[in-house]
């Protein structure tokens, strides 16, 4: 396998606030290999997000504390300054983002758009770049590109937005593109069409891509290999199938549990995790998850566990794990609990 | 266009509201044209809700059912057609049997953040609409219903007197809900109620939302755009498409036999939360016409791989295929 595309070693990433530091992201580690498409899941406020914003350098760095090391081409991008910062994001590195109405500037079309993109990576005519724009909405999927070229993006549908942002993304021919919550604002059947795209793109083009979803459904489609996360941490890794199959950490299983199944009994009640989660100002002690865990006992509750490697790119964050994985503590039906 | 006689399930309870021809036109005129444009929002929805029972209404953005959901509850007038609630027309109420009405059938809205009024206690909210609809002799006593109200939807009695803002999406959502039983109603429309919520609550509003269903004999109208959930909760399901209705069939047979080229594609584009399923998906092409101009006739022939000439040009009507499944395609003629 080589060399991993991108290192995230131990990053904790803090925000400092009018009420104290707030550690959003806590510790979280993992690689992405070359060409492949990593899924990161989670409820929303568990640090999917800041993650990838944190990989990017994108948040207010007047207010916010990064630890840890980002390994991108054996250099540490936390490292990095702003200047360096900016070949890095945009050339080697790109993002997509859930909304595109707001990620889109309003006020120029989108083929000015993408042709300052490819302008600020080679050094073309304009007339150049703009034969590469109309390739790149081409390529994306968007019918008479010539024609769209011209339009602003309040113009277009949320399926062709999304579509004219991936172009951008491509402008640069970077080797990682991340994704955050790409389908989330889009209907069913444009989801389809976006996910089909990413994955062609992503074969077309060998790039790799981070995936950061909520939606369980579309990583299970997508993502060869998945990062579940949990209040700032990463509480289980593994390759979906064994994450889908045999998920090991209580909080995957029972947020599997929670979907009502296309061929489950209908009607019936659905299972349930006890309460919220909890506030990052108000972490607990132990383990994150032992307030609403069906397995937690004494010991969760006092002391937190650590990430355990069961194999290769496989880890878990649970007490319970040895028991899970020989298959005595199945997550059954509780009682609903209310909070 | 005449279409048949709505849906009808198996089982024959009664239905408490009947929905005839609906129709939702908004005119669009543009400065200095004398040119009027209509989008068509709802064009001819006929469907029935029968009591204690839910109905889903499916589809993508835009393509009618949260106005058909808000023509219901005359938060918008309908520009023409008949809604017969108690053997009244709906749409034709005034007065004392408009506000009647209103009390009788409610609403809880898709967004917790903006549905509820972040200036006013939670214990106030759930207690306006009984001073409005004068329901217990006091205040103590309106009290003490939301109180219980509260307490069953799960917001414990020491969060009577805390403003939203102090409570996180799937409680707000509660609280709606709430608000909505304060006047007993008999049916609830209910817009996208779990949509912006993450999936460890929202199965926790699912599961309340039937628990109540059944605690208070409620008939549920029941919108959203996510199929797992709309099969999970309904009894019947209708899937809409720019404007129309396309298909309208009991859960179990509409999800087992969909007829409709746009429900298929609809089913088959859902993400599976299991990788080990390889389907093959029908990806649909292009996007959702613009409602302000319609393909003619059948209105999903710009994105049907099964168009025909006549699509372009004839209508199709719903008609039953047989036990109450009902499909407006041609392919069924």
């Amino acid at each position: 396998m080589g060399e991993p595309l991108l290192e995230v070693k131990n990053l904790k990433t803090t925000f400092m606030t009018e009420n104290g530091p707030v550690m959003a992201v806590d510790g979280v580690s993992f690689i992405v290999e070359e060409g492949e498409m990593l899924g990161i899941v989670g409820e929303s406020g568990c640090g999917k997000s800041v993650t990838s914003e944190s990989i990017m350098r994108l948040l207010n760095e007047e207010i916010t504390k990064y630890e840890g090391e980002i390994i991108y081409k054996q250099q540490n991008l936390l490292k990095l300054t702003k200047k360096e910062m900016r070949t890095i994001r945009g050339n080697e590195i790109t993002m997509i983002f859930q909304d595109a109405m707001t990620a889109l500037n309003p006020v120029y079309t989108i083929g000015n758009q993408i042709v300052e993109a490819i302008r600020q990576h080679q050094k073309i005519s304009k007339k150049e770049a703009k034969k590469q724009a109309i390739e790149l909405l081409r390529l994306t999927g968007i019918p008479s590109p010539e024609q769209r070229f011209n339009e602003y993006p309040h113009e277009l549908s949320g399926g062709m937005r999304q579509r004219a942002m991936i172009a951008m993304a491509l402008a640069s021919r970077s080797k990682l593109l991340i994704a955050d919550e790409p389908t989330t604002a889009l209907d069913v059947t444009i989801q389809a069409q976006i996910l089909e795209l990413i994955n062609e793109l992503k074969e077309k083009l060998n790039m790799s891509v981070i995936m950061i979803s909520h939606d369980l459904g579309v990583v299970a489609e997508v993502c060869t290999h998945v990062v579940v996360m949990y209040l700032g941490q990463v509480i289980e890794e593994a390759d979906v199938k064994s994450l889908f199959e045999q998920p090991l950490h209580p909080y995957t299983q029972s947020l599997l549990q929670c979907i009502p199944k296309m061929d489950g009994e209908r009607k019936q009640k659905l299972y349930t995790i006890k309460g919220i989660v909890p506030s990052l100002a108000n972490i607990p002690k132990g383990c994150r998850f032992a307030d609403r865990c069906p397995f937690a006992n004494d010991l969760c509750k006092k002391e937190a566990p650590v990430l355990t490697e069961v194999g290769p790119r496989k880890r878990v964050r649970c007490w319970h794990y040895e028991k899970i994985l020989r298959g005595e503590m199945p997550v059954k039906d509780e009682e609903a609990v209310l909070s | 266009m005449a279409s048949t006689e709505p849906f009808v399930p198996a089982d024959d309870t009664r239905p408490i509201l009947q929905v005839k021809n609906l129709k939702k036109y908004y005119k669009i005129s543009r400065p200095f044209s004398r040119q009027v444009q209509y989008v068509k929002a709802v064009d001819d929805v006929s469907l029935h809700l029968y009591e204690k029972k839910t109905l889903g209404l499916v589809g993508e953005s835009g393509c009618g059912k949260s106005t058909t959901g808000k023509t219901l509850m005359r938060l918008q007038e309908p520009t023409e057609g008949e809604a017969y609630y108690k053997g009244k027309d709906l749409f034709k109420l005034k007065g004392k049997e408009f506000k009647q009405m209103r009390r009788e059938i409610q609403m809880i809205f898709q967004d917790p953040h903006s549905s509820l009024n972040p200036k006013k206690r939670i214990g106030e909210t759930v207690m306006e609409p009984m001073a409005i609809h004068k329901i217990g002799a006091s205040r103590s006593e309106r009290m003490e219903r939301a109180l219980d109200l509260l307490l069953q939807v799960g917001i414990r009695p020491d969060q009577f007197f805390r403003f939203p803002y102090e409570f996180s999406g799937g409680q707000r959502q509660r609280i709606g809900l709430a608000r909505a039983l304060a006047v007993n109603p008999k049916v609830i429309v209910c817009d996208e109620p779990v949509s912006a919520l993450d999936v460890s609550i929202q199965s926790q509003v699912i599961n309340l939302l039937q628990e109540i269903q059944e605690r208070y004999h409620l008939s549920y109208l029941f919108i959203s755009h996510d199929l797992s959930v709309v099969r999970h909760i309904s009894d019947d399901v209708a899937v809409m498409y720019l404007g129309h209705i396309v298909e309208i069939a009991a859960t179990d047979e509409l999800f087992a036999h969909p007829l409709h080229p746009y429900t298929k594609a609809l089913l088959s584009a859902i993400p599976i939360p299991n990788p080990t399923v390889k389907r093959k998906r029908i990806v649909i092409k292009g996007d959702v016409p613009s409602p302000l101009n319609p393909p003619s006739g059948c209105v999903f022939h710009t994105r049907c791989p099964f168009a025909t000439e006549r699509c372009t040009v004839e209508k199709p009507v719903l008609q039953d295929v047989g036990s109450g499944h009902q499909v407006a395609c041609h392919l069924y003629d």
